[in-house]
């Protein structure tokens, strides 16, 4: 599985600390891509630009509320600490399906790519007519 | 695109205890597959495709 907190990401982070210059607007955006491959997202200096968004029969991103995202907590072993969303649901799939390829989650605005990773199994998912493709996302700093 | 919003309670779309949103609307066969109904009365363009409850307009998204 491949992750990435792109340079675009990762100044809205330094924007809050230490630079204390941005405040992010919640909610945020969960979306769904086809571009990269199943294994594979953008390189650091992409951007949501290089992104491709599914756009299945249905298909619509979800919002990720500041408020909904769980407690924090350790992320095992030892690793850093982390935050679990509740599991997303995406709309039903309509007449038109498609391969995808993983989840990114954009600022409010769905201007800036905070982050994007594949499916933790690395398998693309299939999204045929009547599928539901739900997703749990995880926020995590490491030490 | 028109992006709506589905706020039944008991649609598992979206986040849990948050309202879902969706483009388009579930089909007349999605909604006799959801509800075992021959002929069933809501559906197409603003019907939620998850559980084929009329939604509410959200947003008109442009095309990207």
């Amino acid at each position: 599985m491949a992750q990435m907190m792109p340079d675009e990401g990762l100044d809205i982070v330094l924007g809050q600390i230490p630079k204390d210059t941005a405040k992010y607007t919640s909610p945020l955006n969960l979306a769904l891509f086809t571009s990269q491959t199943a294994s594979t997202v953008i390189t650091h200096a992409q951007t949501i630009a290089n992104i491709t968004e599914t756009v299945y029969t249905n298909y619509a991103r979800q919002s990720l509320a500041a408020a909904t995202w769980g407690a924090v907590a350790e992320r095992p072993t030892n690793l850093g600490r982390q935050s679990t969303y509740p599991q997303v649901t995406f709309p039903t799939c309509g007449a038109t399906g498609a391969t995808i390829n993983g989840f990114y989650i954009t600022n409010n605005g769905h201007t800036i790519c905070l982050g994007q990773a594949n499916f933790d199994d690395v398998t693309a998912v299939v999204l045929a007519q009547n599928d539901i493709i739900k997703v749990t996302p995880t926020w995590a700093y490491l030490h | 695109m028109k992006v709506y919003r589905c706020e039944y309670v008991a649609c598992s779309l979206g986040g849990v205890g948050q309202p879902g949103y969706f483009t388009g609307g579930i089909s007349a066969e999605q909604v006799t597959l959801l509800t075992g109904n021959p002929e069933p009365g809501d559906h197409g363009e603003g019907v939620c495709p998850n559980c084929g409850q009329p939604a509410e307009l959200d947003h008109d998204e442009e095309e990207s």
